[in-house]
Formats: C-alpha cells, structure tokens, sequence
C-alpha cells in the first residue's frame, strides 16, 4: 500500500524532480567550473584570498534548496487540494496519519536524494583543489541552505493543506520568518550554534500539518 | 488523526518565538537610534580631555574646564593629531612637553588600535599563512601553502594540495622542543600580505602557554612567552605599530589589558579597570606623549588617558549612553524578546533578553483587549487570555493567527 | 435487520446559518436510499458528514457502526465513494489509476474496471485530467466496481453528464447494485435517474427530513389533486400539502385518498368541484412535496 502511495506521489512529481536535477546540476558544475577557472588563475592567491577572508565557493546553490522544498510541495499538494481530491486519499483503507506521513516522507526523501547526491558532488569536487578546511567551510557554511530546503517544504505542506485560504495567509507569515532564519548572511561556521535549534524547528515543522489535515477533515471553512 | 492539541500548541510556541524575535527586530528598526559619542582626544599641550561634538551643522570643540576653542584653536592644542596641519600652517611647534619632536618621529610613534567583542567570537577556518619574517626584500610573499594549528601542525602545500611532510615535520619538531603541547587552544596573526612587516603568530598551548611562532629564514622561530608564569592568557590581539615597540596587545581572562613588548615579551599592563572581551570595545589613540583609550560599555563611553611608557592613568571621563526610542518603547511593550544576531558576535545564536518589569503592563494590555474582544468568537478565553500575559504581544499575534480545534 | 448507516441527532450549523437540528435517518443493507432536496437544503453537506470530512456540531453518524470521524481502515476500504463531479486524481492515466488503487484493496476486481473502460473512446494511457466529463464518470465508476465495496456513497453523480451517460452510468450502477446486494447511499439533482434506481427516498427540506418513505410508497400514494374551488385560501397540513391556484382552478398533492382530501377541503366550508387526482412521476412527486420555489 505504501508502495502505491509513493507511486501516486511519484507521478505527480517525477517531471519537477527531472527539472531540480537538471537545475541542481547545472549549478553544482557551474560552482565548480569557476572555481577551477579562478583556482588555475593563481592557485595561491586564491587560496590565501579564501583564508583570508573565510569566503565560500557554494553561494550559487543557496537558495536552491529552499525552491526545490517549496516547488515539491506544491506539486504534491495543489492535485490534492484542487477539487478537494485529498479526500479521496484520505479514503484510502489505512491510517490517515500514515498516509499524511507517507505523502511528506516521499518529499522528505526525494529531497534528501536531491541534496546528499548535489551536495556530496560539490564537496567531492572541491575536494580536490581544496584541503579539508576549506570545504568544510564550504559545507558548514551551506548546511542551513540544505536545512531550510526541508523546512520550506514541510512549511509550504503545511500551508498548502489548510482548508482556508486566510487562514494559508496566516500561516505564511511566522513560515517565512522561520525560513529567513536559515538564509542570514553568515560568516561559515556562524550557524554552528543555531543548527540545533534550526533542528528542532525543522522536526516540529513535520507536525505541523496534520493541524491543516485536521481541519480539513472537520470541514472547515 | 490524533494529538490535535499537542500540534496546536507547537504551532502557537512556534508562532510565539517567531513574533518573540520578528516583532521587536522591527520596532527596533523603527525606533532605534545609533548610540552618538563626541570625538574625545587628550591634549598633549593642556593636558585634558578635548571634545569635538557635531550636531547637525554646527561643531562644538571645547576643552574638559567646558572652554570652546575655534578649529585653529583645536588643532593647535592636538598637535599631535594636527601635526600636518599645523605644519602646513607653520604653526606647528618645535617641542612639546618639553621636547623636541619631528614629524617622521610623531608618525613613527603613534597608533590606532581597536578591539570589538566580534575578535573573539568569530568562526575560524582554522588555516593561517606563514609568512618569511625576514624577507630578502621589503614585500611580503606568500609561501604558497597554508598551514593548520590544531591536534599538530601541518603545512598545506597549495599547487598540489597535499601536506607539504617535511616543512610540517620540521615546524612540528620545534614546537616540540621549545615545550609547546597540543592541542593548540587559539592562534592569533595577522594573515596578509599587505602588512607592514611579519610577526608570525602567538598561539596559546593546550596548557594555556602562549607562544611566539614564526618563520625566520625559512626556519622556525618559537618562543615561549612566559607571560603564562605571571597572568591567565585570555586572548593576544596582534598590533603591529611603526616603531615596532610591542607585538600587541593581551588581556588576561580577569580583564587586565596587557602591552606585549618587542623584543622580549614583557608585559606592560595598562591601568585601566577590567576589560569584558565578550561586551566592551576598546579604541586606543596613541600619540609618543599619551594614548587616549575609549572603552564603550553598553552603560556608555569610558576615556582614559595614559601616559606613553608605563601605561599609568592621568586622566579619565565617561559619557553615559542615551537610552533611544528602541530602549524606551522596549521595557514598555517586551518583556523578553529574542534575538538571534548580536553586534558583538558573528555567531547566530538564540539569545533571550529581558527588558523590565514595567514590560508586563503591555502584556496586561494585551491579555484584556484579547478578552474583550475575542470573547464570542474564541474558546478556552482565560487560558489563551493567560497565555498572552505571560507570552505578550508575540503571543497574542501567535493566538490570533492560529485557529482554535474545532 | 442490519443497520448500515446509522445518523442521530445531526446539527450543523454554517455560521449562523442552521442546516438541520436533530436529523435522525438511518439505512438498512441491501437499500438503495436517494438523497433528494432542493439546492442548498445539504445534500453534500450529510455525505462530508457521513465520510467523515465534516464535523456537525452535533450529533454522530455511524457506518458499519464505526463513528464517522474515526473511520478503521477496514471500515473504509468497504465503502465506495464518489465525489460531486466524478472528481479522481486526474494526474494519472487510466493504467495508472487502477494499478495505484488495485494495491490498497485485495479483493480488487481488476476486470470490472477494464470492462468498463472497453467502450470509452480512450487509450490506456490518455490522462484523466484530458478527458471529458462523462468518461470520467465512467472511470471513477469502473473504479468503484472493482473496488466492489458493500457501501456506496455517490455525491451527485448525474452533475455534469449527458444523458446519454448518465443513462448509461444509471444502467451499469443498477445492474451492479441489484447483483450484488449492495447499500447505497446517493444523491442526485436529476430526480428521473433516480426514480429507476431508489429503494428509499429522503427528501430534504430546509433544516430537516421532510419525507423518508419507500420509493414505492410514494410512487403509489402520492397524488396530485386538481379542483374548481371559490375558497380564498386552504390551510396547510399533514394532508393538503403546497396547495395553491393554477389560473382558473387548484392543485393539492397528497398521500391521503381522494375522499379524505374532499374531506379535508370542505371541512371550512369551502366548496369544491370537479376533483381530479394524478399519479405522480417522483420528479412531480418532490415538487409537490417541496414546492416549487
């Protein structure tokens, strides 16, 4: 049954994810391409220029993942909500929970997919004309970026499902101060001590909308 | 689907830090105003505390008896901050507090240095670059690796991006015996080629021993400074003056400030009252005569004057911070409130501040206007009405906007 | 007998606006209950309230005697529904659909849903979201017949067909239905598709049941009457119901005898003449039960 649960999400979703790797791709080849290119310019003042500063090379995948997390969840959920077709989903013989849980999860995962394979990609690369500091720096310095990716999607889930399109208003208010948490410019490593609380808004994010699916059950409006 | 009530109370906690730190952050961009100082410099020639404050379009100068003086009146009682001036002017003296002095000298014997609480909370990459010391010719060059001082010491070689094992081993083996032991707590130094001249780093052991490290010729150069056998090393802020008298400054962790003299290494302690690395900002103006040190707290601005060889206070003044529209309105309206950035920090850190007390009278007003008009449209009045007085407006926002259980 | 469906005391407010107060109705298995009311009287409303995307203000609705917010799985997977406009996840196609429902049921009747599909003018692999009204309604169909569940509940299912397939969905329905024993529980706005289809009748009127009778029951006793009459006015009551002058003469519907409506209109001395009774169609029927505004 879950199977089948992934399989609708999957086909609601496949053409974005087509689109994200290519996009998550081109960036991640476009990071490295110049920095290969300002690397051979002068290998050594690149380097002291890096140190120097605490400057970072992944600045062009920032706000990447926050569109993929919120981009998915709309594919997910504006199929459901149009016509109300999320009844026919929560119909299904199993747990509602489970379901609701089964629909995030899938997004949940296919972003995870998206971010480990770009992401380990681009540390990989750096790797190479890097030493680990410096691309530490580089992932330190954009794990929020990743983070926030999550959170955006659980967040847009969450206003997605709600019933009421005011009430989508409000929820959008607090959600979009929650996610300019993530995106502060930073020197790298300055989100060191925030990545635990981040972590926690990020799992309570999960929670939230089944409050949405509540109140879609009770039929408000 | 369950726990309808426990979500719902995520959602309002949530919404509640949310308006905790958005709602503030933006009275505070409305209301807040940069704390204002005059320019404060202590005259070599009257031997007070001058003052130079702008208000709008006019300039006041006057002395710290509260004596005005015109512009060429100031700059000839600071000849030692107006000495092109007043050259330019042919009034400059030809000695001051009883000796002669030259420009190149005045040049060569004055500084600036600052210190702000951001030094010592910054992120590190944890990579420095070694520089020669004593280089053939005047510039300095980049060795073209980089090195990291943590568990050991290890040399980067850039080209091949691979640990260049023998500079690392030879750094690693006098380190070793000059008694230095890992892991290193901090290094501090200057990296850039841009600098005057090359003084290495100082870097505290994992005993709290800080150390001199340099390369000289190519070779190591480390000295233990022993300034451990006499103070508790806090932080080292490398300065590298013209006259080439000190390495920098050390502040010890009760907050004594320390001139680290070249060579040699003895500490000067500068007489002034403790120093909080993580709040204070320090700003020294030093002239050959005296240095005029500012330390801004968050209560305002202390000046100290000291006299130029051993650091001993003349004078000082304070000038108390004016509480802005922001400080005004806050211990009206917030009782607590949440910020994550901090002008003294680069880190982002959760950071919650209480204003005052008078700051529940706002949440009061905000629990009753709830009550009053909430009443037919809400549930469990009292305990969303007691929820806002604890929580205040953040809570009242977060209340309105999430809808009740049905 | 069992007791399918089971509603009491059901109260729903929208705002202000009152619904119903204390609607009570319950279905036995093997009926097959039609749902009529005029626009706006919550037809819709009582089928989100029975599946359970509706809470009432008060009151419980029970099917296979599980409260309707908590249904079981097991309970669900024994109910077929269908949603106002045939609504489906149309982002998938005709293969797709039936290979992502076919999982959640075991006892999927694979065929019963190709049987179907055999006559639309599709291909296996048209979108959903591409096709028009009426092979949706022949999807979301062939859906519920292979899922092959002991409850059907059917919002509006003649809204947006032809007749051509509403005929068509009415003849597949009632074959399926009448085979299998199987209860349902539906609306429609069409009243003709029901009359052939109907066991029992609830007609809804505004905040309350006016009528829950058998189909046939209402088909047999329920009249309209036309008399010549010189009376102002006739009181409404149990027995003269939307009594009201047509040009020259009257009309009256009721499920009483002629003599008992001759009765009933004399009785304040108003004379009657030529009294006239006509079976009913169950269109004509909710009419005369509901009136015509």
């Amino acid at each position: 049954m879950y199977t089948s649960l992934f399989y609708k999400e999957w086909i609601k979703a496949r053409k974005l994810l087509l689109l994200l790797l290519v996009v998550f791709a081109a960036a991640v080849a476009y990071t490295l391409l110049t920095t290969i290119k300002q690397f051979h310019a002068n290998p050594v003042a690149f380097w002291e220029f890096i140190v120097e500063n605490n400057s970072i090379r992944t600045g062009y995948m920032r706000y990447l993942p926050l569109g993929a997390g919120i981009l998915l969840a709309i594919v997910q959920l504006t199929p459901e909500m149009h016509n109300r077709r999320l009844k026919l989903t929560l119909h299904l013989p199993l747990d509602e929970s489970k379901i609701l849980c089964s629909m995030s999860g899938f997004g949940l995962a296919l972003l995870s997919g998206l971010f480990i394979l770009s992401g380990t990609a681009l540390l990989l690369g750096l790797r190479i004309y890097f030493c680990p500091e410096i691309v530490y720096s580089d992932f330190i310095a954009s794990l929020p970026w990743w983070m926030g990716g999550f959170t955006a999607y659980l967040l847009t889930v969450w206003i997605c499902l709600e019933p009421v399109w005011k009430q989508r208003i409000f929820n959008a208010i607090p959600a979009l101060c929650c996610i300019s948490l993530f995106y502060t410019k930073a020197l790298p490593g300055a989100y060191v001590p925030l990545l635990p609380w981040l972590t926690v808004l990020m799992t309570a994010g999960f929670f939230f909308p089944f409050y949405s699916a509540i109140r879609f059950k009770h039929g408000v409006q | 689907m369950k726990h309808q009530h426990i979500i719902r109370i995520a959602i309002v906690l949530a919404g509640t830090l949310v308006f905790m730190w958005v709602v503030p952050a933006l009275v505070k961009l409305g209301a807040s105003s940069p704390q204002r100082y005059p320019f404060v410099y202590y005259s070599s020639v009257i031997e007070q505390f001058c003052f130079r404050e702008t208000a709008g379009k006019t300039t006041v100068r006057r002395d710290a008896s509260g004596k005005e003086y015109t512009e060429a009146q100031f700059d000839s009682i600071m000849p030692m901050l107006y000495y092109r001036q007043l050259s330019v002017n042919g009034a400059m003296p030809d000695s001051i507090q009883g000796r002669a002095v030259t420009m190149p000298e005045i040049r060569q014997h004055s500084f600036t240095y600052r210190y702000t609480p951001v030094k010592t909370a910054s992120p590190s990459q944890g990579l420095y670059v070694m520089y020669e010391s004593m280089p053939r010719r005047l510039t300095i060059e980049s060795p073209g690796d980089v090195f990291r001082m943590k568990d050991g010491i290890a040399f980067v070689d850039i080209a091949t991006n691979t640990v260049n094992e023998e500079k690392s081993a030879l750094f690693a083996a006098e380190l070793e015996k000059r008694g230095y032991r890992f892991p290193a707590q901090w290094s501090q130094g200057v990296i850039s080629t841009k600098k005057p001249y090359d003084e290495g780093y100082f870097s505290l052991d994992a005993e709290g021993k800080l150390f001199h490290i340099k390369m000289v010729n190519g070779r190591p150069f480390i000295r233990d400074t022993r300034a451990s056998d006499t103070v508790e090393v806090a932080y080292f802020d490398m300065s590298l003056v013209a006259d080439k008298r000190f390495y920098g400054f050390l502040y010890d962790t009760s907050g004594g400030m320390y001139m680290v003299e070249s060579p040699g290494y003895r500490l000067i302690k500068a007489e002034l009252p403790p120093i909080d690395l993580k709040r204070d900002e320090v700003m020294i103006m030093a002239n050959m005569f005296f240095w005029t040190v500012s330390v801004t707290t968050p209560e305002g601005r202390h000046y100290y004057a000291l006299e130029n060889r051993r650091l001993g206070k003349v004078d000082e003044t304070f000038i108390a911070a004016t509480p802005d529209g922001w400080s005004k309105s806050a211990k009206w309206l917030f009782p607590v409130y949440l910020t994550f950035e901090n002008h003294n920090s680069e880190y982002l850190k959760p950071a919650l501040t209480f204003t005052a007390w008078t700051a529940w009278a706002g949440n009061l007003a905000a629990a009753v206007l709830f009550v009053l008009f909430a009443r037919r449209k809400r549930k469990n009045l009292l305990r969303q009405g007691g929820y806002i007085l604890i929580a205040g407006i953040a809570g009242l926002i977060a209340i309105l906007i999430t809808p009740d259980e049905n | 007998m069992d007791t399918i469906i089971q509603c009491e005391n059901i109260t729903h407010y929208y705002g202000q606006k009152m619904i119903y107060e204390h609607l009570n109705f319950e279905v036995a298995r093997g009926k097959i209950l039609g749902l009529l009311g005029k626009n706006g009287t919550g037809k819709t409303t009582i089928i989100n309230i029975l599946t359970g995307y509706l809470k009432p203000r008060a009151g419980i609705c029970r099917i296979f005697g599980e409260a309707m917010e908590r249904l079981s799985p097991a309970a669900k997977s024994r109910i077929g529904l269908l949603l106002e406009g045939h609504v489906q996840h149309a982002y998938f196609n005709i293969e797709q659909i039936e290979k992502f429902y076919s999982r959640f049921f075991p006892q999927w009747k694979r065929e019963a849903y190709y049987e179907l599909l055999k006559k639309l003018q599709v291909t296996p692999v048209q979108k959903i979201s591409t096709m028009s009204c009426g092979q949706r309604s022949q999807v979301a169909l062939g859906l519920l017949f292979a899922q092959d569940p002991d409850l059907l509940i059917l919002d509006d299912f003649s809204m947006g067909l032809d007749p051509g397939y509403r005929r068509l969905f009415v003849e597949y329905l009632k074959e399926y239905i009448t085979a299998e024993n199987k209860t349902v529980f539906l609306t429609s706005h069409i009243i003709q598709d029901m009359e052939l289809l109907i066991d029992d009748c609830i007609i809804l009127d505004f905040g309350r049941i006016l009528l829950h009778e058998p189909t046939s029951y209402i088909l047999e006793r329920f009249r309209r009457f036309r008399f010549d009459s010189d009376a102002p006015a006739f009181p409404a009551n149990d027995i003269l119901r939307n009594t009201e002058r047509i040009g020259t003469h009257w009309e009256t519907y009721s499920f009483a005898s002629a003599a008992e409506v001759e009765r009933e209109l004399v009785k304040n001395g108003a004379t009657v003449s030529r009294l006239s009774e006509d079976k009913l169609s169950l269109e004509d029927a909710f009419i005369g039960l509901t009136g015509k505004y």
